[in-house]
């Protein structure tokens, strides 16, 4: 057996060993959800546990309060490897996107490192990253440069299905406002402005710009003010509408295309717009294949089945894809249920606190450990990482033009 | 002088006797607004005003514990002229639609009938309509029969102008609601069915639909419910429309094409539709052209000018339209305050319970009353009244 197999032995039964405290802690967060940014009591006990296993631990990162990164350095130099946590749940729905999994998975991958890392040269991070849902917890601290020191990312979703790596559509978040003029739609209506038209045109504008986009982009939206009283031209209208594609470059031309759907509206009914980005956009996940490579060995050393890679075409979107545009990232993720469950559903939410939702959640502390084995043993593979990475840039780059 | 005019000065000087205490009783409606079937108080103190001065007083007519019907006889057999009150508040606005001066104007009318009344045959009545903002109190109370003995009804409004003859357009609320599948709007659109599509289309096949309407017809509405997340295929959405017309044949007309796009929408994105009134219809309000002829010689006789409506004026809807066709009805305006003032203002609420509203709530009750006297001292006018609601009727049906 080789030096880096043993270590990967070494790590797997660490893992083995944390096994019920692992489970007390995913179940714990599971049972008290947190909504985006108000997971309190999930970040202080998840970088409490790191912090008790001399992981220093640093708070409130890029002025986020429930934002953390725990540190915990081998030998000198070297590269870092962070594990990335996510506890966010959702409103009204409880943990039904199996984040408590995802930070569990993250502390038991950095504790199982621990127990090998004094002989080893690099760094390892496990970094709490909170408001995957919606907030962009990831967008906000690659903004603030929290990964600037980091040569590589990983983290580990629960779903229906072992998958090595896939990519995530790019997503903008936009907020549609029209200021029109009131009056009464019986006696008065040609001294109104109606902010509600403006609204129903822009979207029916949208709908008739599909047939012009590309098959990847996706516009989907909802109507959160459509006027007060129904004897009274609206004179405010508000949408909320997500835009997305398989690029940034591409999404960001799609935003331009909708914001000049909705100026023609205006310009129709002579309402004022107001047009502008509620939340920070989620860039497209860019897998590193060198980095998927260690995950899939590792996922087949551990016996997972891995079927073949789902549909392409049936893709949402991660803040992780603002990570891998900055660092070489892989998010594999692991199965914790039957095949036909869909995320964010009360039946995802049984699973991720079902045996099978332990399961998945210690195989994935497992593969990100031994991962990390392989990279911080082979300081080589990180600069191949780096490598495709600018490669991956440059021909993002290279749609465009 | 003639017999007429003499019943007449007797009147206006019975009411001008009654100042003071009607005044007194508008600003304590006035100082305490009481919203939609809830005006316990407003209704207490007319009623018991109306009592006191011997009506008979029948409370919670209707199945309205705020409604109620006061009745003064005159000699035996003839004709009942109303006097309609309303004295319903608005939510967080108060009296802004001045209805304290509506109730204030009927008693006045009531009261000031009452000098006279045991030389005439037939009766008098005030009639407490609760609710007229949303709640259709005289709707209900005509559903309920409350005005089938009643031979012609008056009531009056405060207003920025004076002015009569004005109709008002039908109007029917309805719900429209459309049920899809939701989806993961990235990943599984394709499995989705778009609520929101559905409403969107609606709308639009409404915009295309006011091309080919008449001129007096009014679609407007709003959407209540327009999805969850923007991540989701909305699978349950909701509008609120109002349509309006100029008479009820035509609106209902307008209606079975609002329906008809609705379905078309559902029939096209797959959603499942619910359409359905809500509330009851209110119908248009025909003014009757006898009282007003008679109302406007009565109102010019106290000083005033009036306006008469041209046929494109601008109107809204209201409950007395439903009273309107079932009994020949008048339905004047009467300025407490400038041209510009709108309704369901601060600006109202403030003209209200001004010295101007005070003049124009004496002035209307004056002129009400007046208009009873012709009806009943001259029984031609009621007939000519009568002829011309049938009339109208017939027209209308066409």
């Amino acid at each position: 057996m080789s030096d880096v197999e043993k270590l990967k032995q070494r790590v797997v039964a660490a893992v083995d060993a944390r096994r019920e405290e692992l489970i007390r802690l995913a179940d714990t967060i599971h049972a008290n959800p947190e909504i985006a940014f108000e997971e309190f009591e999930s970040a202080a006990l998840l970088s409490g546990t790191l912090e008790e296993n001399g992981f220093a631990v640093q708070r409130g990162v890029a002025n986020l309060e429930t934002a953390f990164v725990a540190t915990l350095h081998g030998q000198e130099g070297g590269p870092t490897v962070a594990f990335l946590a996510e506890y966010d749940a959702l409103p009204g729905l409880g943990h039904a996107c199996g984040h408590n999994l995802i930070g569990t998975a993250a502390i038991g991958a950095g504790l199982a490192v621990k127990a090998v890392l004094p002989e080893l040269t690099g760094t390892i991070q496990v970094i709490g990253t909170p408001g995957e849902e919606g907030g962009g917890g990831k967008a906000i601290m690659v903004e603030a440069g929290v990964f600037a020191g980091v040569d590589a990312a990983m983290m580990v979703h629960p779903s229906s299905q072992n998958v090595v790596s896939r990519t995530s559509l790019a997503s903008y978040k936009i907020s549609i406002e029209f200021f029109g003029k009131p009056a009464h739609a019986a006696a008065r209506p040609d001294e109104g402005i109606n902010a509600l038209d403006a609204l129903i045109q822009t979207y029916n504008a949208i709908s008739a710009l599909r047939q012009q986009l590309r098959d990847d982009a996706r516009i989907h939206g909802v109507i959160t003010h459509g006027g007060d009283a129904p004897n009274i031209i609206p004179d405010y209208t508000a949408a909320k509408f997500y835009i997305r594609a398989a690029d940034t470059t591409y999404a960001t031309e799609v935003v331009n295309k909708v914001q000049a759907c909705a100026e023609g509206a205006a310009q129709a009914t002579g309402a004022r717009l107001e047009f502008k980005e509620y939340a920070p956009h989620y860039d497209s996940m860019m897998p590193n294949p060198a980095l998927a490579d260690f995950i899939k060995a590792n996922m087949i050393a551990l016996g997972i089945v891995i079927p073949p890679p789902p549909d392409e075409n049936r893709m949402g979107s991660s803040d992780m894809g603002n990570v891998s545009q900055v660092v070489p990232s892989v998010h594999p993720y692991i199965s914790i249920g039957p095949e036909e469950m869909s995320g964010h559903t009360v039946e995802f939410r049984e699973a991720a606190a079902s045996p099978a939702g332990r399961e998945g959640m210690i195989k994935a502390a497992k593969v990100m450990s031994m991962t990390a084995v392989d990279l911080l043993t082979a300081p080589a593979e990180i600069n191949k990482a780096w490598q495709i990475f600018e490669e991956q840039k440059k021909e993002q780059r290279g749609d465009k033009e | 002088m003639n017999y007429v005019d003499k019943l007449k000065e007797r009147v206006v000087a019975a009411i001008e006797a009654r100042r003071d205490e009607l005044i007194h009783i508008s600003d304590t409606i006035h100082a305490n607004p009481e919203l939609a079937f809830e005006e316990f108080e407003a209704a207490a103190l007319l009623s018991g005003a109306l009592e006191k001065a011997g009506f008979t007083v029948e409370r919670g007519v209707a199945e309205m514990e705020t409604a109620f019907v006061a009745t003064l006889h005159g000699q035996d057999s003839g004709p009942t002229v109303a006097f309609m009150a309303e004295y319903d508040a608005l939510a967080g606005l108060g009296h802004a639609c001045g209805h304290n001066i509506i109730a204030a104007a009927a008693l006045g009318a009531g009261l000031g009938m009452k000098a006279v009344l045991p030389e005439l045959h037939g009766a008098i009545q005030v009639i407490g309509t609760p609710a007229e903002e949303g709640g259709g109190g005289k709707i209900i109370m005509v559903e309920a029969g409350i005005f089938d003995e009643v031979d012609a009804a008056i009531m009056m409004h405060p207003s920025g102008r004076n002015l009569i003859g004005r109709g008002a357009l039908t109007a029917t609320a309805v719900d429209v609601e459309f049920f899809g599948r939701s989806a993961h709007a990235a990943a599984t659109p394709d499995m989705g069915i778009n609520a929101l599509d559905a409403i969107i289309l609606t709308f639009s096949g409404i915009n295309a639909l006011r091309q080919q309407l008449r001129d007096d017809a009014r679609i407007h509405g709003i959407i209540t419910h327009g999805g969850d997340a923007p991540n989701v295929i909305p699978d349950y959405t909701k509008a609120e429309i109002l349509v309006r017309a100029a008479d009820t044949p035509y609106a209902l007309e307008v209606l079975d094409k609002v329906r008809r796009c609705a379905e078309g929408a559902a029939q096209a994105t797959g959603a499942r539709l619910e359409f359905r009134q809500i509330g009851k219809r209110y119908d248009a309000r025909m003014p009757n052209p006898k009282l007003v002829a008679l109302f406007k010689d009565n109102i010019e006789s106290l000083g005033l000018e009036i306006e008469l409506a041209g046929a494109n004026e601008r109107r809204g809807s209201s409950d007395s339209g439903n009273v309107s066709q079932v009994v020949p009805t008048i339905h004047p305006y009467i300025a407490i305050g400038p041209e510009d003032m709108g309704g369901h203002t601060n600006e109202f609420r403030e003209a209200a319970v001004s010295p101007a509203g005070h003049e124009g709530l004496i002035n209307s009750a004056k002129a009400m009353a007046m208009t009873a006297v012709d009806l009943l001292a001259v029984p031609a006018n009621l007939n000519q009244a009568k002829s011309a609601f049938e009339e109208q009727k017939k027209e209308q049906e066409k």
